[in-house]
């Protein structure tokens, strides 16, 4: 078994966001084949699919500085991405009996394995955020739609954690199930100066081969993602009324 | 008119449940957190169940919906987590 990889990003956040609803709806289709894809993206604030956007950012901040909130379709909290980001999706169909557990007990090992071969010593809190000397590096959010699974996650390389915190509501205070880590966040360059996004991304690809026990194969987005990714851009993630209203009222 | 808001932290994420009280009926729920369901759209079938109704019959009708839908998922949420931050809005 092989498994694709693309290193695809649009250059529009909005685009990004909604190539990776066209790769799992395509997949569902069997229209590709299981799929890696690692992308960076501008400036942006990416909502969870149950989060509303007044709580989570501070919108004058976002609309200062044109950053775009744009909606994701899967759930989890709300992040930040810059160029200073790697961001992985993971599109996949296997019979499992746990899906969820699966995509984070099994799955997600393809980036614990590529931070340890970078030397670090990463661990998971909370299910699914990835920890390195106590702080969070990374975050991850799966779905199961459509009959495919699908893990999505974004690693802190070189980020501007200043224009994060400043954009990104924190509770002032923590009530005692909310594991703090959650917010406390730092770049893997702080740990590891001179580390570049290409590092990570290499040995993301190598982690990914290795925890899913496949070869990979580079490929480039084929005409029908391109075509399906601007459909769901037209129709919804160009759109206020998915990115900034809570989804109940938008067909998705 | 009363606006309720009511929060829990769930093992993993917290749910927060919103509704205005209209003579003892519930409007304009909102159910939002940074929790996981799957298939996502169903917690806005949650928010149409609830919708109009009393809000003694909220609870109820929460276990009423996740015993129909049995093809839910959340992962480290359970229905109890639900009727928590429901319990807590309707303490306020």
């Amino acid at each position: 078994m092989s498994l694709r990889v693309l290193v695809f990003d649009s250059g529009d956040p909005k685009f990004d966001l909604a190539f990776e609803e066209a790769l799992g709806r395509l997949r569902a289709g069997d229209k590709i084949p299981d799929t890696l894809r690692l992308w960076r993206t501008s400036r942006s604030v990416v909502l969870g699919y149950f989060r509303s956007a007044e709580e989570d950012v501070n919108l004058d901040v976002a609309s200062g500085n044109g950053i775009p909130l744009i909606r994701r379709f899967t759930g989890g909290g709300t992040v930040y991405l810059d160029e200073g980001c790697l961001n992985y999706s993971i599109v996949m169909k296997r019979k499992v009996e746990f899906p969820i557990s699966y995509l984070y007990g099994t799955v997600l090992k393809g980036t614990l394995a590529a931070l340890k071969s970078l030397g670090f010593s990463p661990y998971l809190r909370n299910t699914n955020d990835v920890v390195v000397n106590g702080k969070k590096v990374s975050g991850t959010a799966a779905s199961i739609k459509w009959g495919v699974l699908f893990l999505h996650g974004s690693i802190l390389v070189d980020a501007d954690l200043g224009m994060l915190n400043s954009l990104l509501k924190v509770p002032r205070e923590f009530k005692p199930s909310v594991d703090p880590v959650k917010y406390r966040v730092a770049n893997l360059r702080e740990f590891r100066g001179g580390i570049g996004v290409g590092d990570v991304m290499e040995s993301l690809i190598e982690g990914y081969s290795s925890a899913l026990s496949v070869d990979v194969r580079m490929e480039e987005p084929s005409r029908r993602e391109l075509e399906a990714a601007e459909v769901l851009y037209r129709l919804k993630y160009s759109r206020d009324e998915w990115n900034l209203k809570l989804p109940s009222s938008y067909l998705a | 008119m009363k606006h309720h808001v009511g929060e829990h932290k769930a093992k993993k994420g917290l749910i927060r449940i919103e509704f205005d009280e209209r003579d003892g009926r519930a409007e304009h729920v909102r159910i939002t957190g940074d929790f996981f369901m799957h298939p996502e759209e169903a917690v806005h079938e949650l928010e149409q169940k609830l919708e109009g109704h009393g809000i003694d019959e909220l609870e109820s009708l929460m276990d009423e919906f996740f015993a129909m839908r049995m093809d839910i998922e959340m992962p480290y949420v359970n229905i109890e987590d639900f009727k928590l931050a429901l319990k807590n809005a309707l303490k306020e």
